[in-house]
């Protein structure tokens, strides 16, 4: 039973074609009217679709007028010999009554959504059961951040974002109506944030929520597994997001309307970024590579493969990127994830000293203007950066603090330990001077970069257990 | 909505409330949860515990990594696999439940015992294994077997409990994996019921961690009107094998006539048919030992140590691509120890010592990891490969004992977990490679039982009998056990008694009534497959095939050679007595005219590594102290070098001030002076027996000749010590020291005034002695030829698998690799096909070699006056039925050869020729 997906009937009294029509016509037509073999010769597979006549050449849909839309006529029949949907029950008279509502108002489908699948528009649509009330354990912190203002602390919970102050560590607000797990949060200006989850191995959400409160738009995307990362452009122009089903999307923040979307990757994309100056996103991904997109155009710039090592004379390994972390203000790029790997590179530098015969890569890595560190806590599950210091968090519970300064050479230093208790998330305030690590045992620690950032904080700042 | 929210809580919360009023302690994630993923199936070896995992999930086989697992499962794929607030959204319940589509398919369903222990475990807050060391120590099942149940009550619930080292226990029953080895026979549940399905015996098996235990159950199926014939029993093995069969109520059969055991015994020992006329005299005889007679002449034939040697050529890889000039000599003794019948025991150790041509057993095995699993293999019946990487699925062999194994058989191994060495399984750590071996080889014939004697004689049973009382031979396990255990441990006794006796063991199984029953089924009965109820139908081997094919067409050629072998051996051995007489005159008169002469004879330069100091030539590096036996200094790495020649300049690599040692012995008959010749490049000290006999710091390019020294030499074995020095640029040397005599037979006089000989070296002496006559070489040459035609012509036995004779015989190893010779790439009996295959077919019936065959055969029997009667003789051991006769006269009469070869093609192709039965 999968209760914590509760579909949208109907909210309000004019019915929308995302939210009202699509998810009905999706449920009652798609297994039968979808792809090549689309029975009869008519697809429901998107607006655009439905409206083009079948093999009886009848005009499915004509607005304003139900009766003539052969469409609705079948589906409303009583003869139970022409009747659509042409196995099972009939179409409940609720929904028969959303539709004839829909067509009898003018058919009405804004023209972004004409050429999307039914399927998902019907799941961004996709309602989800409040939260609740009391955790039974402290959560994992699988997702951290600032608000803009840096006065609170954003953390995942199940099927809502919750708010702590910074300085109390106390709850202040609870912000429901979102997917099971939640994977990544960004900040988007003073007044709302970008937020990626889902439902693990099922479906995949990027929303945004408004951080004053007040009804839950539907989500800006819709993936086939957990949405894993959202980024923002330093220019709050693009919005961009990356899922477990190996997709990358961007879309324009204004309106939300995806730019272009790549599939890429053949296994989960952690996370994402995008440059300093906005001209690339860049990707982390489990199959061992990390993709450099135009943020413009979608098209791939180059892949970046260094976390793999297959040259046979030396260690040969093959390590999956959990986290990409960028700038500030420069080209540079920080790439970590299995082996306790840590990459820094630029992807202009990158792409014009990689060859593309592998055998050349000796002859390129000598001269290679990668930095590299591995440290010895294991997997890297994310990063924070800032001009001079890398800020790594481990699978084994480190939170690792490396010397990014030209003359630094990576140096590591252990901020702090918890051996068993794996550091999920980090988060660095806007103004860069307090840290924030999340772990899976729900705690949260926070560090005053500007006093002793060597010291790790003796107690969590909270525990998210509400 | 709300209410739909409240039944799923309420739902969840019931399966975690208490059964009773007492507070269930919480799950164990290491004896729990684990063992609940490996019942479900999920750590598999073709699923999430494959060393990929899949999808992106991978666990350990069967969690022989608790912790790696944990992580796994609560950190891996960035926590998604465990929600603990809502337990139900965790992927790891979702899809085993068919929530969501899952590769694996639905594993559990509501009420299983697995998914509510998930349940609890996520909600419990999905805790981790406990820190403080406990761990399971032993798994006990109740009742421990055999256990024998008569149809129709054949049920019987099984008791698992689970011994921890803390001293606690638990009920595991529905914990453990349950499986039957042979579900035809008894089937068994996840609360472990077995339940009887048919006659026959099968174990049940629980796996529950590292541990697996099982337990044999005998299903009995009463036969109507049952009752035991009057059999004979030779001995013991008769006793035990009927004992089974009586208990499970099969018959067994009567004892085949005497032309079937002779082609029966025949083809078992030696891999030939029986000659036909030996078929008519055997037919004859009349003592009533003549089948116990039959057997010790054929244990005692040259053709059996070769059929038989052949068998361990093919488990030991023997090969020329794999042992290069090596593999004549491991041939020979492989056929040697065959054929005098060295202990088992004895022969092994030498393979795992490396003793003399045994040496070539590590090099048919060239790395570390086929050293451990071709030895486990052969001679455990255990199959380790599995265990380099996780513990073995299917055995007690952990990665751990894999690693302790590999450790006696090669330096510098690395665990590749801890990815530090480990303690040997047998032996020192300190010990050094030598040791270790024989370490080992003492653990493996002497300490344990378990394995090496009941390896060995399940081999030779399944040899002679079809199939092993252990099947495979080479796969002995608890989940595997033996058909007949008491006839397994009897006969391992009985091999240990005799002194690991291997034709002790033959001679014991051939003798019984079991091996010399019918193979025909008895009508209207079920035949058992493993209980030895009759002899098996075997299609007979690739060697056995082509040597009986060629048998039939060309036995008189055979008798031929053999007869002249017969004739030479007895000349040369007549010549060798009359030699022989003079053997001692012979040896003193050697000796004295070595003494006599002023010559020397010289061992091969050793030679150390270089060292550096600005005074080198000076410096003593550790060795001048020790002039007199210079290989004796400790910490020394001495190199040889057989090819440095005398009188010649030998380039040494050396920087600028540095220096070499460089040794060897010299022997002198008697004391003398002798001369030696040295150059260098640049300066040299000489020491001969412990003194300093030469000193020249100069600089210069070597050239022979250079220095000349003599020295009064002692008799006996004495050592030359040099000292080449490098001032800069170029080095080297040249050295000579009189005449060189024959080195190997002055040792060989020494030996023999002194500690005397054995036997090889006083074979080798007295050879030495005899090839000095030219009848006696003559003669052994001729020997030597004919034999070796013998074994080309007709035996199709390839010791040494040669690629080199594929062009010469390609025919013959066409066929032979047809019908299943192996090309000794595992040590897996397996190797050698037993299956029929159609290119068999093709080459029995239209094969160029049968072809050939066929047509000399048809040439050899036609001119015969019994020509009937003699090919079935040779064909089939035994003369043609009075049916047979007359119909095959009437199709040959008055028609040409083709008729003969139609008839030859024809009885070839019969199961009766192409089958052992």
């Amino acid at each position: 039973m999968i209760w914590w997906l509760l579909p949208l009937v109907s909210v309000s009294d004019a019915p929308s074609f995302a939210a009202d029509v699509a998810p009905i016509l999706h449920r009652r037509c798609a297994s039968c009217h979808m792809g090549d073999k689309a029975k009869g010769g008519w697809s429901a597979e998107t607006y655009g679709r439905l409206t083009v006549p079948g093999d009886t050449g009848e005009t499915p849909l004509v607005p304003g007028n139900p009766g003539a839309s052969e469409l609705f006529r079948l589906m409303a029949s009583d003869d139970e010999f022409e009747r659509m949907p042409s196995s099972g029950d009939p179409v409940p008279a609720e929904e028969l009554e959303v539709l004839r509502d829909w067509i009898q108002g003018g058919a009405e489908v804004p023209t972004e959504q004409q050429d999307v699948s039914l399927a998902e528009l019907s799941a961004r649509s996709t309602r989800h059961a409040p939260a609740p009330e009391h955790y039974a354990h402290p959560l994992a912190v699988t997702a951290l951040s600032f608000t803009a203002d840096g006065q609170r602390i954003l953390t995942s919970g199940v099927r809502e974002v919750l708010a702590f102050d910074v300085t109390s560590g106390r709850l202040v607000h609870r912000y429901g109506g979102l997917p099971q797990r939640i994977h990544s949060i960004v900040p988007e200006g003073e007044g709302s944030i970008a937020v990626a989850g889902g439902l693990a191995g099922s479906a995949g959400e990027l929303r945004r929520v408004a951080l004053g409160g007040g009804e839950v738009a539907p989500a800006v995307d819709v993936f086939r597994d957990l949405a894993l990362g959202v980024a923002v452009s330093s220019d709050g122009t693009k919005l961009a997001a990356c899922a477990a089903d190996g997709s990358v999307a961007c879309y324009d923040a204004s309106t939300g309307r995806r730019l272009w979307k790549s599939e890429l990757h053949t296994d989960h994309v952690a996370d994402l970024a995008f440059t300093a100056t906005g001209e690339f996103v860049i990707t982390a991904s489990r199959d061992h590579s990390a993709k450099v997109y135009a943020a413009e155009t979608g098209e791939l710039w180059t892949s970046y493969t260094r976390h793999t090592q297959t040259l046979p004379d030396r260690e040969m390994y093959q390590h999956a990127i959990f986290a990409v972390a960028t700038g500030p203000g420069s080209d540079r790029v920080v790439t970590a994830g299995e082996g306790g790997e840590v990459h820094v590179w630029e992807p202009r530098l990158y792409r014009a000293e990689d060859g593309t015969a592998s055998q050349m890569e000796t002859r390129f890595k000598a001269k290679s203007h990668v930095r590299t560190a591995r440290l010895s806590g294991g997997d890297i599950l994310d990063l924070a950066v800032t001009a001079d210091t890398i800020y790594a968090a481990t699978r084994s519970g480190e939170v690792v603090a490396l010397d990014a300064r030209p003359e630094g050479g990576l140096k590591a230093t252990v901020l702090m330990s918890r051996p068993g208790d794996a550091c999920f998330s980090l988060a660095l305030s806007p103004d860069g001077e307090r840290l924030a690590a999340g772990t899976s045992s729900g705690r949260i620690f926070l560090w005053d970069l500007l006093v002793d950032p060597s010291k790790a904080p003796a107690e969590p700042l909270l525990i998210v257990r509400p | 909505m709300f209410t739909t929210i409240c039944l799923v809580t309420a739902a969840w919360s019931q399966a975690a409330a208490p059964v009773s009023s007492d507070e269930p302690a919480p799950v164990s994630f290491e004896f729990e949860l684990l063992p609940a993923l490996t019942q479900a199936g999920c750590n598999g070896g073709a699923c999430h515990g494959s060393p990929n995992g899949r999808g992106g999930f991978a666990m350990s086989l069967f969690a022989y990594d608790p912790e790696a697992d944990y992580e796994t499962l609560v950190t891996g794929g960035l926590g998604r696999r465990i929600d603990l607030i809502e337990p139900g959204a965790s992927l790891l319940l979702r899809k085993p439940l068919g929530e969501m589509s899952h590769g694996g398919g639905v594993r559990l369903a509501e009420g299983d015992i697995g998914l509510d222990i998930i349940k609890r475990w996520i909600q419990e807050g999905a805790r981790g294994p406990e820190a403080n060391g406990v761990r399971l120590d032993r798994l006990e099942i109740l009742p421990e077997g055999p256990v024998l149940r008569t149809f129709p009550e054949v049920e019987e619930p099984l008791t698992a409990t689970a011994y921890l080292s803390n001293g606690e226990t638990l009920d595991v029953t529905s914990l453990v994996s349950w499986f039957s080895t042979n579900d035809g026979i008894a089937e068994v549940d996840a609360f472990g019921s077995v339940t009887g399905k048919g006659r026959g015996q099968c174990a049940i098996v629980a796996r529950y961690l590292d541990q697996l235990v099982s337990v044999p159950f005998v299903f009995v199926q009463p036969v109507d009107g049952y009752e035991w014939p009057e059999l004979d029993e030779y001995n013991f093995v008769d006793e035990l094998v009927n004992e089974r069969l009586r208990e499970l109520q099969y018959f067994p059969m009567q004892t085949c006539d005497d032309a079937t055991f002779l082609r029966r015994v025949t083809l078992d020992l030696t891999g030939l048919l029986p000659e036909h006329y030996y078929v008519k005299k055997f037919l004859e005889f009349g003592a009533e030992d003549k089948r116990a007679r039959m057997i010790e002449q054929l244990l005692a034939s040259d053709e059996h140590a070769a059929f038989w040697a052949n068998k361990d050529a093919d488990l030991l890889r023997l090969t020329r691509a794999n042992l290069k000039e090596a593999a004549e000599p491991y041939a020979t003794l492989l056929r040697d120890s065959w054929r005098s019948n060295q202990p088992y025991d004895e022969l092994v150790r030498g393979l795992l010592t490396a003793e003399g041509a045994g040496a070539a057993y590590y090099q048919a095995l060239p790395d570390a990891t086929t050293r451990i699993e071709a030895t486990t293999q052969v001679f455990l019946g255990s199959r380790l490969e599995c265990a380099k990487c996780h513990n073995h699925p299917y055995e007690g062999w952990t990665q751990d004992d894999y690693y302790r194994i590999a450790t006696n058989f090669s330096d510098g191994v690395v665990h590749a977990r801890t990815k530090q060495g480990i303690a040997p399984w047998a032996g020192e750590t300190s010990a050094p490679l030598d040791e270790r071996r024989a370490a080992f080889a003492d653990w493996l014939t002497h300490e344990d039982e378990r394995f090496f004697a009941r390896v060995q004689v399940n081999r030779i049973w399944a040899e002679l009998m079809g199939r092993g009382i252990v099947e495979p031979v080479d796969d002995f396990r608890s989940s595997n056990p033996p058909s007949n255990e008491a006839l397994l441990d009897a006969l391992a006794k009985d091999f240990v008694a005799s002194g690991y006796d291997r034709r002790h063991t033959l001679r014991t199984i051939l003798n019984s009534q079991v091996y010399q029953r019918m193979s025909e089924p008895r009508e209207n009965d079920e035949p058992d497959i493993e209980l030895f109820s009759r002899q098996r139908r075997r299609l007979l081997s690739a060697e056995q095939i082509s040597d009986a094919v060629k048998r039939v067409a060309s036995e008189g050629e055979r008798a031929q050679l053999i007869g002249g072998a017969m004739l030479g051996r007895a000349v040369a051995s007549q010549r060798a007595r009359e030699i022989d007489d003079e053997f001692s005159d012979w040896v003193n008169r050697t000796r004295a005219s070595l003494e006599e002469s002023r010559e020397a004879a010289l061992g091969p330069w050793q030679i150390t590594e270089i060292f550096e100091a600005p005074d080198a030539f000076e410096h003593d590096f550790g060795v001048e102290e020790f002039t007199s036996d210079p290989l004796g200094v400790q910490g020394l790495t001495w190199t040889e070098h057989t090819e440095w020649e005398d009188g010649v300049v030998h380039p040494l690599k050396m920087p600028g001030n540095s220096a070499v040692y460089l040794t060897r012995t010299v022997r002198c008959a008697a004391a003398h002076t002798l001369t030696f010749s040295l150059g260098s490049d640049d300066g040299l000290r000489l020491w001969v027996a412990g003194k300093e006999v030469l000193t020249r710091k100069v600089s210069r390019g070597a050239a022979p000749g250079q220095d000349t020294v003599t020295v009064p030499m002692p008799a006996g074995a004495s050592s030359i010590l040099l000292k080449i020095w490098n001032g800069g640029g170029a080095a080297g040397f040249c050295f000579s020291a009189g005449e060189v005599v024959d080195v190997r037979l002055m040792e060989l006089l020494e030996m023999e005034a002194g500690p005397g000989l054995d036997a090889a070296q006083e074979k080798e002496l007295r050879d030495r002695h005899r090839s000095g006559d030219d009848e006696w070489r003559q003669t052994t040459e001729y020997l030597a030829e004919t034999e070796s035609k013998i074994d080309r012509w007709f035996a199709s036995l390839r010791l040494v698998q040669d690629a080199g004779d594929q062009k010469a015989e390609s025919e013959r190893i066409t066929f032979l690799r047809a019908f299943g010779e192996p090309a000794r790439a595992t040590s897996c009996a397996c190797e050698r096909s037993k299956e029929p295959t159609l290119a068999q077919a093709l080459q029995m019936l239209n094969g160029a070699y049968v072809g050939s065959m066929v047509r000399a055969a048809a040439e050899r029997f036609r001119p015969m006056r019994t020509g009937v009667d003699d090919l079935y003789l040779a064909v089939f051991a035994r003369y043609p039925t009075s049916h047979e006769r007359d119909t095959v006269n009437a199709y040959l009469d008055g028609g040409d050869v083709a008729r003969w070869e139609d008839l030859v093609w024809a009885l070839l192709n019969t199961q009766e020729f192409l089958f052992q039965h």
